[in-house]
């Protein structure tokens, strides 16, 4: 249970934009990851949502959490 | 997602406004993508604590919302922006049709930068370079 995949913000102010990672839950915040599978910006119109689809299936193969919020992204862009 | 899209806005306009413990646990929350529980073992506080606190700091944050109106304000203003884009951008295409309009046309375009310009403080920078800055 301590492998997960989650969004980390790294947006600026008012304008938030977020990577996907994999991270290992009992990192500290801010913590290093694992690896970067993509990136997800809420602000356009419609969201922009890119992901190595590969890499993701792999770590959740290998038993990696997605989150639920990463849960909806990848039932919404089917991977 | 659209909700914490709105909740993300609207604690960076008023995050300040919390108490530092309370900022920082929304800041995981909302920013960080993490867990109730996650949130409790860092803070060594229970789960409910944590839910409690992310609710209270929901209600605060909507409340300075409804007082102050910063967030909708500044999405009324780049809408408006949005508008008067379109606007010169027709007149544009418009002077551009007929040759002696083209000094006229030369003005619209620097209103069109001007436009451009503002809207930038809106943007995110391109992904590729957020990619490589850290």
């Amino acid at each position: 249970m301590a492998v997960k995949i989650r969004l980390r913000r790294i947006g600026a102010k008012k304008a938030p934009f977020y990577r996907i990672v994999v991270a290992d839950s009992r990192y500290p915040r801010d913590g290093r990851c694992i690896e970067e599978l993509g990136y997800y910006d809420p602000t356009k119109e419609p969201n922009v949502f890119k992901v190595d689809a590969e890499k993701a299936n792999a770590w959740i193969a290998k038993g990696a959490q997605p989150t639920d919020t990463v849960k909806a992204l990848f039932k919404k862009n089917n991977i | 997602m659209s909700k914490n899209l709105g909740m993300c806005q609207l604690l960076d306009l008023y995050g300040g406004l919390l108490t530092e413990k309370q900022r920082d646990i929304m800041d995981m929350y909302y920013n960080d993508d993490f867990s109730l529980g996650e949130i409790a073992d860092h803070y060594d506080i229970s789960r409910q604590g944590v839910h409690d606190a992310i609710k209270r700091g929901d209600e605060a944050l909507e409340e300075y919302e409804s007082k102050l109106g910063l967030l909708g304000a500044d999405n009324a203003h780049k809408q408006e922006i949005l508008e008067y884009k379109k606007l010169a951008l027709d007149a544009f295409n418009e002077c551009n049709a007929h040759r002696s309009f083209r000094s006229v046309a030369e003005k619209i375009v620097t209103l069109l930068e001007t436009f451009d310009a503002r809207l930038a403080d809106y943007e995110n920078p391109d992904p590729q370079e957020e990619e490589s800055k850290d």
